[in-house]
């Protein structure tokens, strides 16, 4: 899969389907449906994230202690 | 006297032997057997336990021993804290095979170590990934003040229960709004610590990067007292003078919220003369950040469920996850690299202010089943989008006090105040002004 976000339309529950399958995940059509929609959500977020131009100097903060 | 007192009544009246610990658990179990079929608060009454508890009490007083300061107050928590004896269900069907929790969570040992007594566990959206506490499994919790409305999630069952006055006091956690959301439907004061600042040790976990243990009360006192308790620190005496603190109000992406949200704020600046409207660069882009880092811990955590067990997850639930599994480690990464971003941004922010004052949801508690929320104009999906004043603050870990306003004729809603980070005092010492101005109020509801 490309790390490049994806429209709407081209986030089909056949596409999840496939992605799920990687992870050795089946799920009923219904449940496929709904996921398919949870999928364009991320993508539309991640849209957002990825556009942010990236500054290697920043490090990722996985174990954030403020 | 019961849990429809404050915990600091109840701990006063205890220590002066004007009524036993005992019997206020046995009034507490009364109310909690008569209204609690209405809101749905509870998912087990441990009232074996809390007699145990209380009757330590009693005998400690009758032994002329000091009492601590939660001695006697009822109190519950969230279904993730592990309870010995008791299967940590999170929310869960699956969890319910689990063997029963062989010792208490840390917090539940802190609340003992106060005297508090522990009355059951509490509702919750499943694995905390929800803001309605819509619950398939154990059914819907429902909002004191309005039945027919959500109140809140994920820790939906633990507002429930503190603004029914079925407890004094009960325990959350908050990963993206999870605390602040259900003070805001139920009118609760609420408190999302620092990141870090309370254990999560024997909590079901959901987002490691965002996962915080939170607090529900009807009085900013009784939250300062809690945390105290929490955080294995002396209680201090209730605030008296308030110093001057240099505040400011989150406008730009803060300002989507609906008329209400606004008004709440506005009356939140006008009591404590706040002129000042300050930006946080990019909130939308870091709630976009905190969003695809959610998916992708709760995805990760729950793979094997998901892969062995999908039709025993919650249908609200089970979707999510599973789209979270599906996310590349790339996003992710940039994810938490702009979480460092942000928290620089807002460090610079407080480098001139003290405390930022933002709705804590876009709109009051909705009616339960609804899945779409109208607010200037657009149309949003209501479930996710409870959380986007609250999920951009989670996302770096600043502490919150979220203080509930009861505007004329409308539903209560919460403003967040917000400090940097280990500044809960000052946050706590605001919500007690403010509290004292009448501005904000957690009065007990049996709708």
């Amino acid at each position: 899969m490309s790390h490049s976000p994806l429209p709407d339309a081209e986030i089909t529950p056949a596409l999840v389907a496939r992605l799920l399958q990687l992870q050795d995940i089946t799920l009923n059509q219904a449940d496929l449906l709904h996921t398919t929609e949870h999928v364009q959500l991320l993508h539309s977020h991640a849209a957002r994230v990825m556009r942010w131009s990236l500054d290697e100097h920043i490090e990722p903060a996985p174990e954030f202690r403020p | 006297m019961d849990a429809t007192h404050s915990a600091s009544a109840i701990a006063s009246a205890v220590r002066r032997g004007e009524v036993s610990a005992v019997e206020v658990t046995r009034a507490t179990l009364d109310h909690i057997a008569q209204y609690d079929p209405r809101y749905n608060s509870f998912t087990t009454v441990t009232a074996e336990r809390a007699l145990q508890e209380a009757a330590a009490v009693d005998a400690a007083r009758a032994r002329g021993e000091t009492l601590p300061p939660l001695a006697g107050v009822p109190y519950a928590v969230k279904n993730l804290f592990d309870i010995a004896g008791l299967p940590t269900l999170a929310g869960s069907k699956i969890n319910q095979q689990q063997p029963p929790a062989s010792a208490d969570a840390h917090l539940v040992r802190a609340m003992h170590q106060a005297g508090a007594l522990l009355l059951g566990a509490l509702n919750m959206d499943e694995y905390a990934y929800g803001f309605t506490t819509e619950n398939h499994h154990y059914g819907p919790s429902r909002n004191p003040h309005d039945p027919t409305r959500s109140a809140g999630g994920s820790s939906g069952g633990s507002a429930a229960a503190v603004a029914a006055g079925l407890v004094a006091l009960s325990l959350g956690s908050d990963t993206n709004g999870s605390v602040r959301v259900p003070s805001s439907m139920c009118g609760l004061f609420g408190l999302k610590p620092t990141y870090g600042a309370l254990s999560l040790q024997g909590m079901f976990p959901f987002v490691h990067s965002f996962d915080h243990a939170g607090l529900f009360a009807r009085s900013a006192e009784d939250l300062a007292t809690c945390f105290a308790v929490l955080r294995g620190e002396k209680v201090a005496a209730p605030y008296q003078d308030m110093p001057h603190y240099r505040m400011a109000r989150l406008g730009g992406y803060f300002e989507q919220g609906d008329a209400q949200a606004q008004a709440a704020v506005d009356a939140v600046c006008q009591a404590l003369q706040v002129t000042q409207v300050v930006e946080l660069p990019e909130v939308a882009r870091a709630r976009s950040a905190a969003y695809l880092i959610t998916a992708s811990e709760g995805g990760n955590r729950h793979l094997d469920r998901l892969r062995t067990q999908a039709a025993d997850f919650d249908p609200l639930t089970r979707p999510r996850l599973a789209a979270g599994t599906t996310l590349p480690a790339a996003w992710y990464i940039q994810a938490q690299r702009l979480r460092t971003w942000f928290y620089a941004q807002a460090m610079q922010l407080f480098a001139h202010t003290d405390v930022l004052i933002a709705p804590a949801t876009p709109c009051c508690a909705q009616p339960l089943g609804q899945t779409e929320l109208r607010i200037q104009g657009s149309r949003l999906p209501l479930r996710p989008n409870m959380g986007m004043f609250t999920q951009p603050i989670s996302f770096i870990g600043l502490p919150v006090v979220a203080v509930p306003l009861h505007l004329p004729g409308q539903l209560p809603i919460a403003v967040q105040l917000i400090g940097p980070p280990g500044q809960e005092t000052r946050l706590l010492q605001l919500a007690h002004h403010l509290q004292t101005l009448s501005v904000c109020s957690a009065p007990v509801a049996r709708n």
